[in-house]
């Protein structure tokens, strides 16, 4: 059984870049919702084409409220609220450019190309410099990751190595100078991992990226309060609910892959178009029991907590914390850390009938969910937010047997990385049963979707 | 808020060994807000002191009051603690004492320390800010209590040990002479320094002896 909430929500839908992306999203929005244009400064795009309402010579001063009510001030001449229910980030697709290419047509020269650490935009642009210059030069190309995820990329590439450039693949920064006892020529020196020795490349030009900034959208985070994650998700989606960045920030996708995000996000904001919204409840605080510590409200990783003041309140501060239905993603995280137990779950599964021994996440076990022929019992949890310290003390008392804990893999935690904070309760769990002489202990392990049942059975040493 | 950490729990088991019937009572003002003495705390303390004492046959059950530091609040253990023969209090030391004085029959165990007043400075990490000296001087220090901050308590500071911002006793410890000379600047209030802070009257500290606070205004004469 699910609980769902109808929320009211404001239609309208702030749009916030000032390049071709912004202009074509904001057009395909305001055929479906009011939508606000704005940027801090005049786009050079026709509004004609553009129905909804624009805002330029303004910066972004605060965001408040949650998805579906956000108040967001506009810092012109004096600060201008603006309501609206959701907000869409347009960053200038930014990164580094090369630098050091030969203004004119060049033969005959050794050309060294240092790509480290570098995007996949770097080798849109790189390629097809060095498909051309390698036809009457030397090319060498020193690089940590050669980078073909876009367009062409395998076939750019293979067409370089075919043209004769050489790619050398390291991952120490080469050393570059003057030749010893030639001071008017250049080398560098570079550890080749593929042979496994130091080689020494001299060259006539060198091409190097170079940094250009623009408006990187990154500037936006703090005030958003956006996760570190947030920057090439699909279709822009962030941690927060009611806040999408438009994703590519390289700027590598093309026109037509352009219209499918524009399209995605279009078909996002349009679920609020109608002013309603039917959201799933997952948490709810119990405001008698809640000691307002604030543990939830800074932890939560999509800001779905809020202060909520109400003289009804029995408790000693006659004000709460609160779990917004709309923002909520129901990770668990605030239930498994509040010190005073005060969140409880809306619908609470029923207890299972055999005590499990494995604890797991249900994102990084979902292919185990209809798993059979499996000797051991299994709880699953929303995410490895929620398997807090004593439901794992709980099942270890219970069971007297040593309990493992599932989480999904570095990175691939769709809460924020809950699979760290999981990590440092293990720790100081074994740490705690170590020291009073208890030999249970929880096990750890990292697990994917992608993973058969027989992957667990392997891991927990119960294969068959 | 008062801020206090669990005690090691061999320490614990030790003190709690001998009692069969154990209640962990957690406390929901400040060591909840610092996480370690609150409903959740309890339970946990529960489940490993349960594990620890499986052989022994300990029975153990866990609650959380309002506030251990009031009588009234206190109320609600009462009809539960026939059943129990020790009390496992997850409070700070006055939370101990106010149940101690509550229950006059049933011993009572210290599940924390308690290690000073302070705040925290950000998720998990707390810091100590007074010292209940019972003479505040916040307004001369820009709002840095030298008392509690400075690890000399020094009144006109700062020391030679000042070295870039910290204090010579742990490179992680700030100077608190060194904050407040730059809230000081900041505020343009550096002529604060040049003022002597004359010596202090620790008799309103716990040098006077335990203390006493009477609000005026409140009690009728006669009924103290």
């Amino acid at each position: 059984m699910r609980i769902y909430q109808d929320c009211q929500v404001n239609p309208r839908v702030l749009v916030w870049g000032g390049n071709e992306r912004a202009w074509r999203l904001a057009k395909v929005i305001s055929g479906q919702q009011p939508v606000i244009w704005a940027f801090s400064r005049k786009p050079p795009y026709p509004a004609t084409q553009f129905s909804g309402q624009t805002a330029w010579g303004k910066d972004l001063a605060y965001v408040r409220g949650k998805a579906g009510r956000f108040t967001v001030g506009l810092h012109g001449s004096a600060i201008e609220e603006i309501e609206v229910g959701g907000i869409i980030i347009v960053p200038d697709p930014a990164g580094p450019v090369l630098s050091g290419l030969p203004p004119g047509e060049v033969a005959g020269c050794s050309i060294l190309f240092v790509l480290m650490g570098v995007t996949r935009r770097v080798y849109t642009q790189a390629f097809s410099q060095i498909i051309s210059l390698a036809a009457k030069n030397r090319v060498w190309v020193i690089t940590d990751d050669v980078q073909v995820g876009f367009a062409n990329g395998e076939a750019l590439y293979s067409t370089a190595r075919a043209r004769g450039a050489v790619f050398i693949r390291t991952d120490r920064v080469p050393l570059i100078g003057t030749a010893a006892g030639a001071p008017d020529r250049f080398e560098a020196r570079v550890l080749d991992t593929g042979i496994g020795r130091e080689i020494t490349l001299p060259y006539d030009i060198l091409v190097a990226p170079r940094w250009e900034h623009t408006d990187d959208g990154l500037r936006y985070h703090e005030l958003l309060g956006l996760g570190e994650d947030n920057l090439d998700s699909y279709p822009g989606r962030t941690n927060r609910e009611g806040i999408w960045v438009f994703p590519d920030p390289e700027g590598v996708l093309t026109a037509a892959e352009e219209e499918v995000i524009i399209a995605a996000i279009a078909a996002q904001v349009a679920r609020m178009a109608t002013g309603r919204v039917r959201a799933e409840k997952y948490y709810e605080i119990d405001a008698d029991r809640c000691a307002f510590c604030l543990t939830c409200f800074r932890l939560c990783p999509h800001q779905a907590v809020e202060f909520h003041r109400d003289k009804l309140f029995q408790n000693l501060y006659r004000e709460a914390c609160r779990i917004d239905t709309l923002s909520c993603r129901g990770c668990g995280l605030c239930y498994a850390e509040c010190p005073a137990q005060a969140i409880k779950k809306v619908v609470d599964k029923p207890a299972p009938t055999r005590i499990p021994h494995v604890l797991a996440c249900e994102n990084a076990a979902a292919g185990l969910i209809h798993g059979q022929g499996l000797n051991y019992e299994l709880r699953l949890f929303p995410c490895a937010a929620s398997i807090g310290e004593n439901v794992i003390l709980r099942t270890l008392s219970e069971s007297n047997r040593d309990v493992y804990v599932v989480a999904c893999y570095q990175g691939k935690c769709q809460h924020e990385h809950q699979n760290r904070r999981l990590q440092v309760r293990v720790r100081r769990l074994n740490t705690l049963l170590d020291r009073l002489g208890i030999t249970l202990r929880v096990k750890l392990l990292g697990l994917s979707a992608a993973e058969h049942p027989e992957e667990l059975a392997t891991k927990v040493g119960e294969r068959k | 808020m008062i801020v206090g950490e669990l005690k090691p729990v061999e320490e614990i088991v030790a003190k709690v060994k001998g009692y069969s019937r154990i209640l962990v009572v957690g406390c929901g003002g400040c060591v909840t807000v610092c996480q370690t003495g609150g409903a959740r705390e309890a339970e946990t303390m529960a489940h490993l002191l349960g594990m620890a004492l499986r052989d022994l046959h300990v029975s153990l059950d866990w609650t959380c009051v309002a506030r251990q530091c009031e009588f009234e609040l206190l109320e609600e253990l009462k009809p539960r603690l026939a059943s129990f023969d020790a009390i496992l209090s997850l409070a700070c030391g006055v939370g101990v004492q106010a149940v101690a004085e509550f229950f006059p029959s049933s011993p009572v165990i210290p599940g924390l320390n308690t290690t000073f007043m302070g705040m925290p400075v950000r998720h998990g990490r707390f810091e100590e800010r007074c010292q209940a000296c019972g003479d505040c001087i916040l307004d001369l220090t820009a709002g840095i209590c030298p008392v509690a901050r400075c690890s000399k308590s020094l009144l006109n500071g700062p020391c030679g040990g000042s070295q870039n911002g910290k204090c010579e006793i742990s490179a992680e410890v700030e100077c608190a002479w060194h904050l407040i000379y730059e809230r000081l600047e900041r505020l343009g209030r550096l002529d604060n320094l040049e003022r002597l802070v004359l010596p202090k009257n620790w008799a309103k500290s716990r040098d006077g002896g335990p203390r006493r606070m009477v609000r005026e205004g409140l009690v009728p004469d006669g009924e103290e």
